[in-house]
């Protein structure tokens, strides 16, 4: 890309706990969150700090990578599939599952399609063919089921909505 | 943490689509079974009488993609009565009148009419799949009701289904528009074509990916399909005979070269042995190959064939391909994964043709990757399964059928026992057996102690007391389905743990020892059980005495209590 002398026109974000980071309207148009503020007055955006109460340093440069990873991939042609599926396997192996869970409430928070996309099918891949305790654990979800619902709920499944696999 | 919200929740669900990981879902708490249950689009029903359409609509209000089963398997060797059931009607009358819009729709061994064809097909806007194995009870009329409404139809698989072919002319009644079509399967239909449709309809249908024909289209409509469809990737070839020595051959073998992307080839129907060449420059390409519509062709034919398919990955094929056939695809296909022998009638004449033990040995020495087998066979012996179960441990199916089943091994005069009990024992992630000569209750005692995870086990003319069953009852706690014919298993074993069969998807027993008294005790005490006595010859089932011994009883749980459509040869106490 040519590089033509431009001024510079960052947007300013302050997460909940470290200092400001810049990141270019390109990336900050994709936080939907914040694309708001860019709307509503571009001159605002760009000279004040944004304050991110919900989001920590470290979610947020992961987002930022990830988002930058990934438009500089898709400018160049077909054959980074390979090096993006090691970038995001990479990605993924650095954050253990609260990490995880806490990014996707960051990317929820900031409203980032793709890496939201991105971590819900992480998130499904981690829990597929786990067991509902498993499950429940995961997620911090209390089962409010009573012993008796549950096992009717189990029954139908069993007779009604599963059975042995055949040709 | 916080909880997520419900939006996140169900983006992750958008991305959980096997069937057992939604139904998990819907089991965390009750707020998931409330999301799961509203973004369920995919569902599927192992046995249509165990739950009723109305309750499915009910828990799944938005489903768009439906899987029902009907009949049992035996249906497919003739076991089970014509008229006995498994009708689709009522699922769809329900789905129309609670306005569910349907998009897909799998069938398997249905009675599907064309009044069902023609309410799918003018109510379900949006309809795209139409998949119906081994289904029975409609003609082309349903089919062209489908065709002319359908207007986004991409799937239309009629796989092994029988049908009234009253009029070559469905496959005119697509619209003269494009088509969205990416398969149309229709290779069980036995009547003529219109070709001319036919050409029009591929050339009008830039998607089509799996293009099956039926034995009624001829090679010279097969070369203008394939020049106007290059991209197909699964073919079905109709009839394949021709004068190899005509131009017109030459031609074909010349445009088959050029369909690069073929990687699945069947039909075949009139094979002539020397036509198969035509279809050798694909050869390398091919992963699935079945020959099981082809005439007869002899061994070497075959084995030229075969000889260049060094990617089969499945192979379904007749038994006069030989020991001999099969020690090349031994030596050809190393990342063979299934394979399926099938009996012809003239082995029964003649007692050297068909297959045996050595052909078996030779694919378990050659393919290694071998996990899926059905293999009909004259003659097995002891040592051969024994090698064969250390040769290929990975087998997840195993069904062996010996074309004489109660005969014993004819070398040592031994029943089976030790044979299956080497497989059993060897092959861990068994999760079908098919078995077959002369065996003892001592099998039935291997099969308890190893196979941990077997789901469906077929039994026929084996064991000689009760004991056999009670062994696979208490020992294979995986067990979803079992299929008994022929054998000595009586009642106390069918009582022995009653209980069991709520985990079991269902029992069949035919020609047992098993007591009609027998049955209404269990039925008795299990009302969540359906005990349906069925009568072979299809005369009504009278209550007659409690002693006396049942033809056929077919045992499933439901949620919904008896079925009301069932025939006057059908009882369910």
């Amino acid at each position: 890309m040519a590089k033509t002398p431009e001024p510079k026109r960052t947007i300013s974000l302050k997460p909940c706990d470290g200092d400001v980071i810049e990141v270019s309207p390109m990336i900050a148009k994709q936080m939907q969150t914040i694309q708001s503020f860019i709307e509503d007055d571009s001159f605002i955006a760009t000279t004040t700090i944004i304050p991110l109460p919900n989001v920590t340093a470290f979610q947020l440069s992961k987002i930022i990578d990830y988002l930058n990873y990934h438009s500089n991939s898709k400018a160049v042609a077909d054959n980074v599939k390979e090096s993006t599926k090691k970038f995001d396997e990479e990605f993924l192996k650095e954050l253990e599952h609260d990490k995880l869970k806490e990014l996707l409430h960051a990317a929820n928070y900031l409203n980032v399609k793709e890496v939201l996309d991105f971590l819900c099918q992480a998130v499904a891949d981690l829990i597929q063919d786990k067991s509902v305790k498993f499950v429940r654990k995961f997620f911090g979800v209390v089962n409010d089921y009573s012993v008796e619902e549950e096992e009717d709920i189990r029954r139908t499944h069993a007779w009604a909505f599963e059975g042995v696999e055949e040709d | 943490m916080v909880d997520f919200p419900d939006e996140v929740i169900e983006h992750v669900f958008n991305y959980m689509n096997s069937h057992r990981d939604r139904n998990n879902l819907s089991l965390v708490c009750k707020n998931w079974y409330r999301l799961e249950r509203f973004s369920r689009k995919s569902v599927l029903i192992r046995n249509c009488y165990s739950i009723s359409p109305e309750r499915v609509i009910e828990r799944f209000p938005r489903l768009r993609s439906l899987t029902l089963k009907g009949k049992p398997h035996l249906v497919d060797f003739n076991f089970v009565p014509y008229g006995w059931g498994g009708f689709v009607y009522p699922w769809i009358d329900a789905l129309v009148n609670s306005e569910v819009e349907l998009e897909e729709l799998r069938l398997k061994r249905m009675v599907v009419t064309d009044e069902s064809l023609k309410l799918i097909s003018c109510s379900f806007v949006n309809f795209v799949s139409l998949v119906l194995v081994r289904c029975e009870g409609f003609t082309t009329h349903g089919l062209a009701a489908i065709a002319a409404n359908c207007r986004f139809l991409k799937d239309l698989d009629l796989r092994e289904s029988k049908v009234d072919d009253h009029m070559g002319q469905w496959l005119s009644f697509f619209p003269d528009c494009c088509t969205s079509l990416v398969t149309l399967k229709f290779a069980c239909l036995k009547g003529s074509v219109n070709l001319a449709a036919l050409e029009r309809l591929v050339a009008r249908s830039p998607n089509l990916r799996s293009l099956r024909l039926n034995g009624n289209v001829p090679l010279d409509a097969l070369k203008k399909i394939l020049m106007q469809a290059p991209q197909l990737v699964d073919l079905g070839t109709g009839s394949f005979v021709h004068d190899p020595y005509s131009q017109a051959f030459a031609g074909l073998r010349n445009i088959i070269s050029k369909c690069k992307s073929i990687t699945k080839i069947s039909g075949f129907f009139n094979v002539l042995p020397y036509c198969l060449s035509a279809i050798y420059p694909i050869c390398m390409n091919l992963t699935c190959l079945n020959l099981c519509h082809a005439a007869r062709i002899p061994s070497n034919s075959l084995i030229k064939l075969i000889s260049r398919c060094a990617k089969l990955h499945r192979l379904w094929i007749m038994d006069w391909i030989g020991d001999k056939g099969l020690e090349a695809v031994a030596s050809t296909c190393k990342d063979l994964q299934e394979l399926r022998v099938y009996a012809s009638f003239h082995v029964i004449e003649n007692d050297l043709a068909g297959v045996s033990e050595e052909g078996l040995v030779a694919i378990s020495i050659g393919c290694r990757k071998l996990h899926s087998l059905l293999y009909t066979c004259r003659q097995m012996t002891n040592a051969v399964l024994i090698t064969v179960a250390k040769n290929c441990p990975n087998f997840i199916c195993f069904r062996l059928r010996i074309l004489n089943p109660k005969k014993p091994d004819p070398t040592t005069m031994q029943p089976f026992d030790e044979g299956f009990g080497a497989i059993v024992q060897s092959c861990r992630k068994l999760k079908r057996l098919t078995l077959s000569g002369q065996l003892t209750d001592q099998v039935f005692l291997y099969i308890g102690m190893y196979c941990e995870q077997l789901e469906t086990l077929s039994v026929a003319f084996a064991g000689e007391s009760s004991d056999g069953m009670m062994y696979v009852l208490n020992g294979c706690q995986k067990l979803r389905k079992l299929d008994i014919r022929n054998s000595p298993f009586g009642n106390s074993a069918l009582l022995m743990d009653m209980e069991r069969y709520e985990t079991m998807q269902s029992l069949w027993m035919s020609s047992c020892n098993v007591s009609i008294g027998a049955c209404k005790i269990l039925a008795k005490k299990m009302p969540s059980l359906n005990v349906e006595i069925i009568n072979g010859n299809q005369q009504p089932v009278r209550s007659a005495d409690d002693e006396q011994r049942v033809n056929k009883m077919y045992l499933y749980r439901t949620l919904v209590g008896k079925r009301k459509d069932a025939p006057e040869f059908v009882m369910t106490l």
